[in-house]
């Protein structure tokens, strides 16, 4: 039996529109479980980005609710959101969004730094095992400009599990990345997720989507299929993609 | 139509920055015209008060004792002559701490008291005009000439206490007068006007008191208190300066070395007017540090428009607008709001101008109606247009380098970052080593804060040091003032007096027990003639101790004096020139041997050995002696002590000593002059610090939104990336501090300096005390704190959203 870690209730997310209201998300009810590597699939436009920040409590949900270690994200206060999302909470995003001004060590360690539980010299130690594991320490101190998207994408990743969150979100991460840097990013991911870590990936991309062991379908707002797979393994990489293809065709993708 | 479309456009983006520009130029514009207003306003004022008296061209007081009928007729006889007036006046006494008195105020300069006479003026109850008549005196009332109002601290019903000889009399105060002559509170002796049958009636009990066997002895009731006070006035052949004909009248008449102190016209106007011209400078010359802070912010706020509106920009571009065009567009918006913030500024400076006014109608001595000074508020406002045109068109050139395409697509320029200072962020200063880098990753954006910061501390500073020139013994001392700490007065009235001598024996006797002497004063001031030109005089028991001597050297001989630089300047005496000094009995060849500065006289001064003095002035006597000594601890002491032992043989009190602490003391000297300065100084600085943080502020939330939306993503709450945000701004005022002080030690002194020369104070010691500088420091940095906090309230609403690309 898998613990869920986090749980929606009859979820929405609204947008005024034109002087009416823009349903994104649609009374989605969902868990997500710990160790699973979960991924969001849909049409552009579906909500997938919309709903990963809403779980994530990035953006705040207009009705429903997220339950988080017996905390709601959506009545929660902006104090206990911004704790949770450098304790908890990991986030990696399409466009890697590196604070610019900071090197690459330090776009990982600032994150280290909010953990007020561990030392200065045990967040630089751990920064520099990521960067390591990573492979990008080599470059440790260029600024984000100065490095290829991928080793930026990469940065952001060591950035999201420096203070080992429980959940890790990751909108689209290989979206703005070439072929070879999608599957670096990806086998990272992966490597992560095979370590316990548990993974919320939104993505279009169905070999991104065959890393996951689960894979959520949402269509205008709504959660129309969910689908689990076997573990991920590198040997049978076909057979999951056109499982997946097969699944997203029966759900008239 | 189109350009009017996005002007209007533009400003209503762009608020923050138009009102930014409207305040700015109407502080600029308001506090320069008011002092030129006030200024020119003042000069026509002290003119038409000397023409309300039928313009007269001196006044000489020449005590009974030294008056002739025939020294009035030579004087009237004279061709440079045209009138002559004399009246008759009464000069009060010192006695039991009493000269002229108003509650608490006392004040020790002569005061002469005569019957009321034409071309005095009564001015209104609330100081700003005239009342038609002037009312006769009733007994027991005086006027006095509106400069005592301050001198005094007192009002019209208040009573003034004065002594004739050894008897108190009180008046009460009917009015304040227009007495262009000796008006000022900057001069010090008075003009006062009382009944005639008060005067009629004091000049009895003179007579008979010089008269009483008692007082035969008495050298100081035999000298009388009756003056003639002579007001001359040149014939308009004469084309002489007003001080030559008072030369050419005294070589004549012996008019002015028989005198106890004469004025012209020109010094009365000079006295009057010299705090003010002083002060007026100073603010001047802060407004103009304020215009280039002005046009820095400028400046900065069309490159932030344009940093920020680059898209927008490219846009207009791509569909056809000319640089020149977009150009045009952004200067208009900057002179709509420089025209109104010069209308605005107008319609302020007469408020201002008026505020002034009545602030300095005391020194002036005569109330003052404002008028626009319209050659130099053209001139003033034509300069501050076409500089800031200037600045316009430097600071647009930046779009002639906007790529259409490149700004579209959004992109940045070439380089982001100038450059990177190797300095690490800290875990336990996260919020401030996260600030620091802000800003040493893009310096340039924080130099126009620098620049500004500086030139704020620069004057905060400065007005400190300014501050603390009167409470410098050294500072003092180096202006030819007596910076002294035990000051002892001996009385000049009554039988069995105590000599200098036997005052200066006990004094240092009981100094002596306790500390060593430094230093001592024993002077005297008194007005004679230099080769037939009136001037002012210290004469020095002790002239080694002379303060102020820059060039040359001090007297030591009997025959050698010290002259100022605006006497060498003025009549064109140098060190080694031979001059005649005259008094009332005798002459003395001197040699000039050095060049001194002083306050005494607004700088019109010069200084002699008391041995020589006596030999041109029989009658001069020194009563006064100050003391430096080592240890400043026991200095109430000893002057409490020295006090008891000033007693004659018969046990009678004949003198007075007291410690003067310059701490207190000095700073109450100038206390509302000071006040003033540091008031408009702060509080435009205050103004001038929150418009550009601001400023500063939009700007860095615009270019940095994107950073905002990532650090709040990975954890940072608003209230700590406005911590950060506000701490960078607080590193910015520290570094604009530290080059502030750097400036004010450069050049402070040398501003001073330039502006203090009309007092003939060229040389200064400035002394920098520690409160000078972390007071004004900490306030800046504070201040760039608190509004850079209250500027970054936005961060809030930065939504980690906007990170999100769907």
């Amino acid at each position: 039996m898998k613990k869920a870690i986090l749980t929606a209730k009859e979820l929405c997310k609204s947008f005024a529109h034109n002087g009416g209201q823009l349903h994104i998300i649609s009374n989605v009810d969902m868990q997500l479980f710990e160790g699973d590597f979960t991924v969001i699939m849909g049409a552009s436009g579906s909500g997938k980005s919309t709903l990963l920040y809403a779980l994530s409590g990035m953006d705040r949900a207009t009705s429903g609710s997220i339950m988080y270690e017996g905390m709601d994200l959506v009545t929660l206060k902006e104090k206990k959101l911004a704790e949770l999302r450098h304790t908890d909470f990991g986030f990696v995003f399409q466009q890697m969004h590196l604070v610019s001004n900071l090197t690459i060590f330090e776009n990982v360690a600032v994150t280290g730094y909010l953990n007020k539980s561990v030392s200065a010299k045990e967040t630089n130690r751990r920064t520099d095992e990521l960067l390591e594991k990573m492979s990008i320490s080599h470059i440790k101190t260029h600024l984000p400009s100065q490095v290829s998207g991928g080793e930026q994408q990469r940065c952001a990743i060591a950035r999201a599990v420096i203070n080992k969150p429980k959940l890790i979100f990751a909108d689209e991460p290989t979206g703005a990345l070439n072929r070879k840097n999608t599957s670096d990013v990806l086998d990272l991911m992966t490597q992560l997720n095979c370590e316990g870590q548990s993974i919320l990936m939104v993505t279009h991309d169905v070999r991104a989507a065959a890393r996951a062991n689960r894979i959520l379908y949402l269509s205008d707002g709504k959660i129309l299929g969910d689908l689990t797979l076997a573990p991920y393994s590198a040997d049978d990489i076909k057979s999951r993609e056109a499982q997946i293809n097969a699944w997203l065709t029966s759900l008239e993708w | 139509m189109e350009i009017l479309t996005l002007v209007k456009a533009n400003i209503k983006r762009r608020k923050g920055a138009f009102i930014a520009v409207i305040l700015l130029t109407a502080i600029i514009t308001a506090s320069s015209l008011s002092i030129f207003n006030f200024i020119d306003s003042m000069d026509r004022e002290l003119e038409r008060s000397f023409s309300d008296r039928g313009d007269p061209t001196g006044v000489c007081f020449v005590y009974n004792k030294y008056y002739t009928p025939e020294l009035e007729d030579k004087v009237r006889s004279l061709d440079i002559v045209q009138k002559l007036e004399v009246y008759d006046a009464l000069d009060n006494w010192y006695n039991d701490g009493i000269s002229n008195r108003v509650g608490n105020s006392n004040d020790g300069n002569s005061y002469f008291y005569m019957k009321l006479h034409d071309g005095i003026r009564l001015i209104n109850s609330d100081a700003t005009g005239f009342e038609d008549s002037i009312p006769a005196l009733e007994k027991g009332e005086v006027y006095l000439p509106l400069g005592c109002r301050e001198k005094l601290r007192c009002k019209v019903g208040d009573t003034l206490q004065t002594c004739f000889y050894y008897v108190k009399y009180e008046f009460k105060i009917k009015g304040f007068v227009q007495e262009p002559q000796n008006g000022s509170s900057q001069i010090g002796w008075k003009q006062v006007f009382i009944s005639d049958e008060d005067f009629d009636e004091l000049t009895k009990i003179s007579a008979q008191t010089k008269a009483d066997p008692k007082y035969k002895n008495d050298r100081a009731v035999q000298n009388g208190i009756e003056v003639k006070v002579f007001n001359t006035y040149k014939s308009p052949s004469y084309k002489g300066s007003d001080a030559q004909f008072q030369r050419d009248v005294n070589l004549a008449t012996r008019l002015g070395d028989l005198s106890s102190g004469t004025l012209t016209k020109a010094q009365s106007v000079n006295y009057s007017s010299l705090a003010p011209n002083v002060l007026s400078k100073i603010v001047l010359t802060f407004i103009a540090v304020l215009f280039v802070v002005a046009l820095v912010i400028m400046g900065h706020s069309i490159s932030s428009e344009i940093e920020i509106d680059r898209k927008k920009l490219g846009i207009l571009k791509s569909q056809g607008f000319t640089t020149r065009k977009i150009r045009l567009i952004m200067q208009i918006q900057y002179i709509i709001a420089m025209v109104i913030g010069i209308i605005l500024g107008i319609a302020g400076s007469f408020f201002l101008s008026g505020l002034i006014a009545d602030e300095f109608a005391d020194v002036v001595g005569t109330p003052m109606s404002i008028r626009i000074s319209i050659i130099k508020a053209v001139l003033m406002i034509g300069a501050l247009v076409a500089i800031s045109l200037l600045v316009m068109a430097v600071k647009t050139h930046k779009v002639t380098r906007i790529s259409p395409v490149q700004a579209i697509t959004g992109q940045k320029g070439d380089v982001y970052f100038d450059s990177r200072l190797n300095m690490g962020l800290s875990k336990k200063l996260l919020s401030l080593s996260l600030g620091i880098r802000q800003f040493t990753s893009a310096k340039r954006r924080y130099i126009s804060m620098l620049i500004i910061s500086a030139l704020l501390m620069y004057f905060m500073v400065s007005i400190n040091v300014i501050a603390g020139l009167v409470t410098s013994r050294n500072s003092l001392e180096m202006m030819g003032m007596e910076a002294t700490q035990i000051d002892m007065n001996i009385n000049n009235a009554g039988e069995d007096l105590l000599t200098i001598e036997e005052a200066e024996k006990r004094a240092e006797e009981i100094i002596e027990k306790y500390t060593s002497i430094e230093k001592k004063y024993a002077v005297n001031g008194s007005y004679c003639a230099i080769n037939g030109y009136k001037i002012f005089c210290r004469a020095y028991k002790y002239p080694q101790y002379i303060g102020g001597v820059y060039k040359g050297r001090r007297p030591r001989q009997k025959n050698e004096i010290v002259i100022t630089q605006l006497i060498s300047d003025e009549f064109g005496w140098k060190i080694g020139d031979k001059v005649n000094v005259t008094g009332r009995g005798g002459e003395l060849e001197c040699m000039v041997t050095g060049i001194y500065q002083s306050m005494n006289d607004a700088g019109m001064v010069f200084a002699i050995p008391s041995e020589a003095f006596e030999t041109i002035n029989p009658s001069f006597k020194i009563s006064y002696e100050g003391f430096v000594i080592k240890d400043e601890s026991k200095a109430k002491q000893i002057a409490d002590e020295i006090d008891k032992a000033l007693v004659n043989d018969k046990g009678e009190k004949k003198g007075s000593c007291s410690y003067w602490n310059i701490e207190n003391d000095g700073e109450e000297m100038y206390a509302s002059e000071i006040k003033l300065l540091k008031t408009i100084i702060y509080s435009f600085s205050g103004v001038f610090m929150l418009i550009a943080v601001v400023l500063l502020c939009t700007k860095a939330f615009v270019l940095e939104r994107r950073d905002i939306g990532i650090y709040k993503a990975i954890g940072f709450t608003s209230a700590r990336l406005r911590m950060s945000f506000a701490l960078r701004f607080s590193f910015v005022a520290l570094l604009g501090s530290l080059i502030g002080i750097a400036l004010s030690q450069l050049f402070t002194q040398k501003m001073m300096e330039m502006l203090l020369s009309v007092i003939g104070l060229c040389y200064l010691e400035l002394e920098t005390g520690i409160l000078d500088i972390v007071i004004p420091m900490a306030l800046l940095i504070l201040g760039f704190f608190v509004f850079a906090l209250i500027a970054s309230r936005k961060i809030k609403r930065v939504e980690t959203r906007e990170l999100v690309a769907e």
